[in-house]
């Protein structure tokens, strides 16, 4: 009884449920890098964004040379 | 003070805290907005503010001299808007129960209404930046350098949009990698037409979803 009225077990509780609801994420033989990677996601989202888009632009610029202006500017009309 | 008001101030406090939320921390808000605890009324804010942008943008391409045109851009956008979240919405409710899902309506709005934030934040600086430093860009080392920041911009808030949309899916839905794919492999077409036909009706060059 005492152990139900627990803060700490009520919190453990939910805890359960919660990670409970929906089943861990599989993805067969990919499943170890899976969970090497979302970890980046899931905490520091806007470290990853940043280091990603950073380098995606860049070798897209290196990449597309000036198209990637003319892309710029129709993305400017694209609001 | 009264209850209305009250309300008010707990749903914007709530609003708050879950949009931080998305930005620092999406997958650990998106577990709890899911959870079907939280009060919904709260996406009326991202409403309120998907509302300010159509205001803004329509001023921006319009202008303010011509009340009538004004308002019909506002309403073309707000059409627009409102057509591409509704259909969104039934899109996903119609795939989760195809797959079998317990999702709530209710639950799901919530969701995907969060993932307009990149969106709107998206669009909302764009327009600034219109007004700011308006097109065409040039081939100057300025240029050049706005370009890549801008793209690299556009990414990153692509990248949290697509993390937004991931969770809506994994937690709305409760389905896997495997079916999210599926599911947006079929999406995929369709908001490409959506795109297409909201090209044509001068609504969104981009859509707005």
């Amino acid at each position: 009884m005492n152990l139900i009225k627990d803060k700490t077990y009520r919190l453990l509780v939910d805890k359960m449920h919660e990670v409970a609801s929906i089943p861990p994420q599989q993805v067969g033989p990919f499943t170890f890098l899976y969970k090497r990677l979302v970890p980046y996601f899931k905490f520091y989202p806007w470290r990853s964004f940043a280091v990603i888009s950073s380098f995606t632009a860049f070798f897209l610029y290196l990449l597309l040379g000036s198209i990637l202006v003319r892309l710029v500017s129709v993305l400017q009309f694209g609001f | 003070m009264s209850a209305p008001v009250l309300t008010f101030l707990r749903l914007i406090t709530l609003f708050l805290k879950n949009t931080a939320g998305c930005i620092n921390s999406p997958y650990t808000t998106y577990r709890k907005l899911a959870d079907g605890k939280t009060d919904s009324r709260q996406i009326l804010f991202i409403f309120l503010l998907a509302l300010c942008y159509f205001a803004f943008a329509s001023a921006v391409r319009v202008g303010i001299r011509h009340p009538y045109l004004l308002t019909f851009k506002l309403n073309q956008l707000i059409l627009g808007g409102v057509s591409g979240f509704a259909g969104m919405i039934a899109y996903l409710f119609i795939m989760g129960r195809l797959l079998g899902s317990v999702s709530r309506f209710t639950t799901l709005c919530l969701l995907w209404a969060y993932t307009l934030l990149p969106t709107i934040m998206w669009f909302f600086t764009t327009s600034f930046v219109y007004l700011i430093l308006p097109p065409p860009r040039t081939l100057s080392i300025w240029g050049k350098l706005f370009s890549v920041v801008f793209i690299a911009y556009s990414l990153a808030i692509l990248l949290w949009k697509l993390i937004l949309y991931y969770l809506t899916l994994r937690f709305g839905l409760r389905i896997g990698l495997a079916k999210i794919g599926a599911v947006s492999m079929i999406l995929a077409p369709i908001i490409c037409i959506y795109s297409i036909l909201m090209y044509q009706l001068r609504i969104f060059r981009i859509p707005f979803l």
